[in-house]
């Protein structure tokens, strides 16, 4: 996976995310429970880009990501959670399109090292960007198509 | 909000995983998170 982007629905100038992070994991879980720490499921979430600070100027409908993302292993068949999280910010917001889904799917808090959150059935509309590698060539392809 | 964790569901993945790029949900709503300014 190379890259995760969300989609503004206004335009912002120049929000701006100090020390943030953003990192993925795999999880076995199908909805997430109010601790950040369960839901990894005993994996361990990888740090894959980081900005201090992150600057988001986007137009109505753009999408953005956090540049410089390292490329992150997915396996093709388990859940992921897409973690993201700063320290100050300079009170900008930015709207992103979300949808309602149809299980508890987001799970928020202020907090840098909040240890739980606000769990919600809302959800971020997010594109991921998919590059085709081992894990995908050698055990996970075929369990893609047979979900198309 | 600074600590946000949207889950993604690997049969969303898997359903759409044949492109390079997958969307994932709708543009139902706005929502401020992430990334809010608080």
């Amino acid at each position: 996976m190379a890259k995760v982007e969300w989609q503004a629905t206004t335009t912002v100038t120049d929000a701006l995310f100090y020390d943030l992070e953003l990192k993925l994991c795999h999880t076995p879980l199908d909805e997430l429970t109010d601790y950040y720490q369960d839901n990894y499921g005993g994996n361990t979430p990888e740090l894959v880009a980081e900005a201090d600070p992150l600057s988001v100027t986007a137009g109505v409908d753009e999408w953005f990501a956090v540049p410089d993302m390292t490329p992150y292993y997915y396996d093709g068949e388990q859940n992921l959670l897409v973690e993201i999280r700063w320290r100050v910010d300079n009170e900008r917001e930015v709207d992103c399109w979300s949808w309602a889904s149809d299980s508890v799917r987001y799970l928020s808090n202020y907090g840098y090292d909040a240890e739980s959150g606000l769990a919600s059935v809302k959800a971020n509309r997010l594109r991921l960007t998919l590059e085709e590698g081992p894990a995908v060539e050698e055990t996970s392809w075929g369990v893609i198509k047979a979900g198309i | 909000m600074n600590r946000l964790i949207p889950l993604v569901l690997g049969t969303l993945l898997a359903a759409a995983a044949a492109a390079d790029e997958v969307v994932i949900g709708d543009a139902d709503f706005p929502l401020n998170t992430p990334f809010c300014g608080t």
